[in-house]
């Protein structure tokens, strides 16, 4: 298993792992070409939210998973840690390909934002204002001006608008109009928070904040494989702490930011955490898909045996369980409230076909993957493993297709889709290929490295 | 030996090492034994397989009776406040609307789907954990034995109960001397 002359354990002459890197760069390459050839406009936006944010939960899961490793001084995943590491490193890979898409947001170039950044935008021109010939009305023509998505009330506003006063007066639309005031008036409270500029100046931040704490963790494990000082150990240990407090902030606005406020008038507090459980489950499968890899192909030695796929099996199987759990319990709360304003996400995920893809997340991402590895043995066989770790990863793709997509509209899986998360996700994973046949496999001058070896599950 | 109030309980060996121990626990494992037991001073990596025990069977109770609450937190609900029907005359139920929602509704049963399946869940593994390692007990034979005190000091114990099938006075005291124990006693427990 074993090649004696491999004593730091590094990717070498590996056929598979010494090329990897190429496959994720043809499909990006594909996917770019794709993308670009078939997309509108009016998409693209959507899509390459999609592949940017799919992606950036992988680095995100790993960049939990590194940080709460050191927090907790545990041993058992030293060995499989340098793979959860170096996925956490393509994090400027995942700042530089967001910044296109913060450029296209900021210049309006990107359009998926508008329904709050007309009203914010707007709210900047609404003091009083000498040249508006409608002064009088300004209440109404805030209502009538904000780009709204939602096709439904922008035809109340239009219809409002066409009848004047007269409309206020119509019974049947007076209630609705009423709403799509309301709906107004919560946006524009919260133009303070959701206007361009701060938009923008937090993506940077939280792209910033991740960047710095990747490259320094990856850096200092780094230099530890050369001098073996146990001191780095202990400085990640202590800084974790303060870090996971930046990285769960930064995670939960960045939520916010980008795929909550894609329903601008909608809230959920929980919904940070929502996106946090699903990147760990995506993290902890891709490292149990590489890991296998590497065991299968004898590069880690035994560093990487089934004692850790066990565990990080395990801790996959918790996160499958609290994703459900924080899914659910958002999704319950506003189901037995029922308040329009809040129902409204939902909505736009059960009707125009999305109801199939909610169903196939309850039961691909819960029923079958808490039936199928909730046993020791499911877990321990590590073919089966290995498949539902694909399923899993594939699952949390859909995932994030259904925190995105459904507010372009009907269900309608479009190639652009899938170019936009095969360019995205394969430039990252280009880099994260090519980085990992440049650096020892495990990290060798870990202090708890070989308690790690000896890692034993006991029943 | 044995008087007439008197019977055998165990034969009792002591080893001075781990390694010693782990070495005759295999011993004994080989030769075949059910129901014996290792006394360290501590948890011991490595005794499971010496000793060979197989993993336990408490997740699949934990498993059956979870879902037995999953399933009971169905049938209650369901009976209670989403049918008009009175099954066997025990009671009929009643079709209850609660925040406008339907009688019964999914999302309203999965907390209690979750906390019954729990619930059950956690008992059958409490319980199951008490029966399968015969707890509560309250004196065990092997306490007659002075030297036994050792076990939570410094010294290793194997204990072969008189109920193994294939306990014989002569045979299972030949197998633990040929193991090199420090001391070996037989434990006797009264009978009256």
């Amino acid at each position: 298993m074993t090649h004696s002359n491999q004593t730091d354990y590094r990717v070498g002459d590996d056929r598979l792992w010494k090329r990897a890197w190429l496959a994720p760069l043809g499909l990006a390459v594909v996917g770019f070409l794709i993308a670009v050839l078939t997309a509108d406009a009016s998409r693209l936006g959507y899509a390459y939210l999609f592949g940017l944010f799919t992606t950036a939960t992988f680095m995100l899961g790993a960049l939990f998973l590194v940080l709460v490793q050191f927090l907790t001084a545990s041993y058992w995943g030293v060995s499989s840690r340098r793979i959860v590491e170096v996925v956490m490193s393509g994090a400027p890979v995942v700042a530089i390909l967001a910044l296109p898409f913060i450029a296209g947001v900021a210049f309006e170039k990107i359009d998926i934002y508008q329904e709050w950044q007309s009203v914010s935008a707007h709210g900047e021109h609404a003091e009083p204002d000498s040249g508006d010939d409608h002064a009088s009305d300004h209440e109404e023509h805030g209502v009538l001006g904000f780009g709204s998505g939602i096709a439904h009330a922008q035809a109340e506003g239009e219809d409002h608008g066409a009848h004047g006063e007269a409309a206020a007066h119509e019974e049947g639309h007076s209630h609705t109009s009423q709403e799509v005031a309301l709906h107004h008036e919560i946006i524009e409270q919260k133009s303070g928070y959701l206007n361009t500029a701060g938009w923008v100046a937090r993506g940077l931040g939280y792209l910033l904040v991740w960047c710095l704490l990747a490259l320094a963790y990856f850096a200092w494990s780094r230099r530890q494989d050369q001098d073996r000082d146990p001191k780095h150990t202990l400085r990640m240990q202590s800084l974790a702490a303060p870090s996971l407090i930046l990285f769960a902030g930064a995670l939960t606005f960045a939520a916010f930011d980008w795929l909550m406020s894609l329903e601008a008038a909608w809230f959920s507090t929980i919904f940070g955490v929502i996106i946090f459980a699903g990147s760990a489950v995506s993290i902890l499968a891709l490292t149990i898909l590489i890991g296998l890899s590497l065991h299968k192909r004898g590069l880690v030695g035994d560093y990487i045996n089934i004692e850790h796929f066990h565990d990080l099996s395990r801790l996959m199987f918790g996160f499958v369980c609290f994703w459900t759990y924080v899914h659910f319990s958002q999704w319950m709360l506003i189901w037995y409230a029922g308040i329009p304003e809040e129902a409204t996400w939902f909505m736009k995920r059960w009707d125009g076909g999305w109801k199939f893809v909610s169903y196939l997340l309850i039961f691909g991402h819960f029923v079958a993957p808490f039936l199928l590895l909730i046993s020791r043995v499911q877990k321990r066989a590590l073919p089966w493993l290995q498949a539902m770790c694909f399923w899993l990863i594939f699952m949390h793709i859909v995932d994030i297709y259904w925190f995105v997509l459904p507010q372009a509209g009907a269900f309608h899986v479009q190639l652009a889709d899938i170019g936009a998360l095969l360019f995205v996700g394969g430039v990252f994973f280009a880099y994260v290929f090519w980085r990992l046949g440049n650096v020892p496999l495990v990290p060798v001058g870990d202090p708890r490295l070989q308690r790690s070896h000896h890692l034993h599950q006991i029943y | 030996m044995a008087n007439e109030t008197k019977k055998p309980a165990l034969y009792l060996a002591e080893y001075d090492t781990p390694n010693a121990i782990a070495q005759a626990a295999m011993k004994v494992r080989d030769a075949g034994y059910k129901s014996w037991d290792c006394h360290t001073p501590y948890a011991m990596h490595g005794m499971d397989e010496a000793m060979g025990l197989k993993p336990t069977r408490i997740g699949v109770l934990s498993f059956i009776f979870g879902m037995l609450g999953v399933a009971t937190a169905v049938i209650l609900i369901q009976y209670t406040n989403a049918f008009d029907f009175d099954f066997l005359s025990i009671g009929a139920g009643y079709p209850l609307i609660v925040g406008g929602k339907p009688p019964g509704a999914f999302p309203s049963m999965v907390p209690i789907m979750f906390e019954l399946g729990i619930l059950l869940c956690g008992f059958a593994t409490l319980f199951g954990l008490l029966g399968l390692i015969k707890l509560p007990m309250h004196n065990h034979p092997i306490f007659a034995s002075d030297r036994f005190e050792a076990a939570t000091d410094d010294k290793y114990f194997i204990s072969i109960e008189a109920d193994d099938q294939k306990f014989d006075l002569d045979r299972t005291r030949a197998l633990l001397e040929a193991t090199n124990p420090t001391y070996i006693e037989l434990v006797e427990q009264e009978v009256l």
